[in-house]
């Protein structure tokens, strides 16, 4: 029933999107906007107190200028801040664009970079590496372990899914593997000692806390990867939106599709879970705003949810400093209770339109 | 005021079978000579060394309590932070004879000495032991309290970063040394915080506590930051958290290691001491 939801959705608006294209342009130019300023802007927050000055004259230093700051604020802005909020705006960017395409691939607007399992799968592994090393494990070993989990899980979904890959099994599989690793992670959590439990569920509920300029690149380097990828097949994948039937009838081959655009978004999420914990809601909903906003123009959507993610992301984790004096709130927390308030919201005010 | 507690236990039936529910019921027992009476014991009670031989029957996330009914106790230490509250009352509504160890102030560890003591028929030994923990622990606090004040950092756990804030009772151990949290949020015991945080806070020292004695690691991440008066100096300092997150009389013993560390924090201030606050405010 579900699968026909977001279909029959665009077919209507089809021909409602053919006037839009500028309209388009423009709120992805106010997004780019949105993109570079946010940064500038976030930075000014945090424990320190930094003024907008502070970080103009750093940027102004480091682009060859002479300016006069005091050298523990550059280091603050630098090298804690600055990778701290391109990591969460990765995180916000790779979750999103990992759910847009899952939402698609499977035609389920309930689909989000959870539902194959991945994060649970990759936090399993992240937890159980951190449970059994100890809590100095360096941070390769915990990628490491995130990775395998994600990637099990994947596998396990796939297998369990069978050849024809229906999209209602793979959904039914997502869900059960889903369960198990939750239920795994709990044991471990279960099993090892307070002190253990409670670190391990601060980093499952996501913390931006760990970013540095060495960590950055590999999820980088990933999601950009990822994004060109899901831009080259940006038209097989709206063709997959009208049915596997059609789809298959315009040439696309939706199984092979499906299967590497599912083991993309898996590759995305596990990097992201590794680099920064399970963060949740953000690849379900963000995604939902923008296709609102963009009317499912499928690069648009693609690209939009990407930035519309990574600056929300980056605003949720100012929250998640300066909520609470003196120490941090875990990100996951602050994006499940505003994510699923706006969504409400958005909801409210389309069935009231409609 | 110890008396009221207890109020349940038959005085007239001697106590032999004891079940102790937490470490330091375990080592408090073993001060005053009753180790032998203890039948079963939780996950980690782990001192002294002859404590590992007792038999287990459950951790800090649950107890079996059908096993606990098969021993036929005659006493059950259970631990108010430690088991869960749904066991204790369950015990209690078995109609087991159950005491509920409070471990929440350092001076309570002598009344419950004390009460240990009268509980079991040891009296005279709790009596004793109790005036030998506030001997010492009177002695440690004349000794330290003119001392100057030390700002520390309590890394309870590296990854995530997280504090001991001056809520906690752990802070109590500190300031009978002269500590001075840098954290003292109200809102939480164990805040999780960021480099930043701690870069701000600019402690003096950095007290680690090792868990289970073995874990030694995460200090490499703050080498780089030198802005932080403690990492200037290498005022770090390894605690085995055995000794400083227990309720028993070692406490002491841990204590007494971190009044140490502060001293040479002391001693090493004849250093410059980069002031981080002082450094923020000229700007």
């Amino acid at each position: 029933m579900t699968t026909r939801v977001l279909p029959m959705l665009i077919m209507n608006r089809s021909a409602e999107m053919k006037n839009r294209p500028f309209k388009d342009l423009l709120i992805l130019c106010s997004a780019i906007l949105l993109l570079v300023l946010s940064p500038l802007l976030s930075v000014c927050f945090g424990a320190a107190d930094i003024s907008f000055n502070d970080v103009f004259a750093i940027i102004y230093r480091l682009l060859g200028g002479e300016a006069d700051v005091s050298a523990i604020k550059e280091r603050i802005v630098l090298e804690l801040r600055f990778p701290r909020i391109i990591l969460a705006f990765l995180a916000g960017a790779g979750l999103s664009l990992s759910g847009a395409v899952l939402q698609t691939v499977t035609r389920n607007p309930l689909a989000d970079p959870y539902l194959f399992g991945i994060s649970s799968g990759a936090s399993f592994g992240a937890v159980l590496v951190i449970a059994s090393v100890g809590a100095s494990s360096s941070v390769v070993s915990i990628t490491g372990g995130a990775f395998i989990g994600g990637a099990l899980s994947v596998l396990l979904v796939v297998s369990l899914a069978g050849m024809g890959v229906q999209i209602e099994r793979m959904l039914l599989a997502g869900v059960a593997v889903q369960f198990m690793f939750s239920s795994a992670t709990s044991l471990v959590l279960y099993l090892s000692d307070p002190q253990a439990a409670a670190s391990l569920l601060f980093w499952i509920l996501g913390s931006f806390t760990r970013a540095s300029w060495d960590n950055l690149l590999l999820p980088a380097v990933i999601i950009a990867f990822c994004l060109v990828i899901f831009l080259a097949f940006s038209r097989p994948l709206r063709a997959i939106l009208s049915g596997d039937e059609s789809a298959k009838a315009l040439g696309v081959e939706v199984y092979r599709l499906r299967i590497g655009m599912l083991l993309l978004s898996s590759l995305l999420t596990a990097t992201l879970v590794a680099s920064c914990g399970g963060i949740g809601f953000v690849g379900l909903m963000v995604p939902h705003i923008v296709r609102r906003i963009l009317l499912n123009h499928s690069q648009y959507v693609l690209i939009g949810s990407a930035i519309f993610g990574g600056v929300f992301m980056i605003w949720v984790d100012v929250l998640a400093r300066m909520l609470l004096e003196n120490s941090e709130l875990p990100v996951g927390v602050i994006t499940a209770a505003m994510g699923s308030m706006f969504f409400l919201l958005v909801l409210k005010r389309r069935t009231g339109s409609a | 005021m110890p008396g009221c507690i207890y109020a349940d236990v038959e005085q007239s039936k001697p106590i032999n079978r004891i079940i102790a529910l937490s470490p330091h019921s375990v080592e408090m027992l073993f001060v005053l000579g009753a180790g032998d009476r203890i039948i079963a014991t939780t996950k980690f009670s782990n001192y002294p060394p002859k404590a590992e031989d007792i038999p287990r029957i459950g951790g800090y996330n649950g107890i079996q309590i059908e096993k606990i009914l098969a021993l036929k106790s005659d006493l059950i230490i259970a631990w108010m932070d430690g088991n869960k509250i749904e066991d204790i009352e369950k015990m209690e509504k078995l109609g087991l004879n159950v005491y509920r160890s409070k471990t929440r102030s350092l001076d309570n560890i002598a009344n419950e000495l004390i009460l240990f003591g009268e509980m079991i028929g040891l009296e005279d030994s709790g009596q004793q032991a109790a005036n030998a923990f506030n001997a010492r622990l009177k002695k440690i606090r004349t000794k330290n309290e003119n001392k100057s004040p030390v700002r520390y950092f309590y890394q309870l756990w590296d990854e995530p970063l997280r504090a001991m804030a001056a809520g906690s009772w752990i802070n109590a151990v500190m300031s009978a040394c002269g500590g001075k949290n840098v954290f003292n949020n109200p809102a939480l015991d164990y805040p999780e915080i960021s480099i930043e945080n701690v870069l701000i806070a600019a402690p003096e020292v950095f007290v680690i506590p090792s868990h289970h004695g073995t874990y030694t690691g995460g200090v490499d991440k703050w080498k780089k930051w030198p802005e932080i008066p403690a990492i200037a100096n290498d005022q770090i300092y390894f605690i085995d958290g055995d000794l400083l997150h227990r309720f028993s009389t070692r406490i002491l013993d841990g204590m007494e290691q971190v009044c140490i560390a502060f001293d040479k924090v002391r001693a090493s201030r004849s250093t410059t001491v980069t002031n981080l606050n002082m450094t923020l405010n000229e700007q």
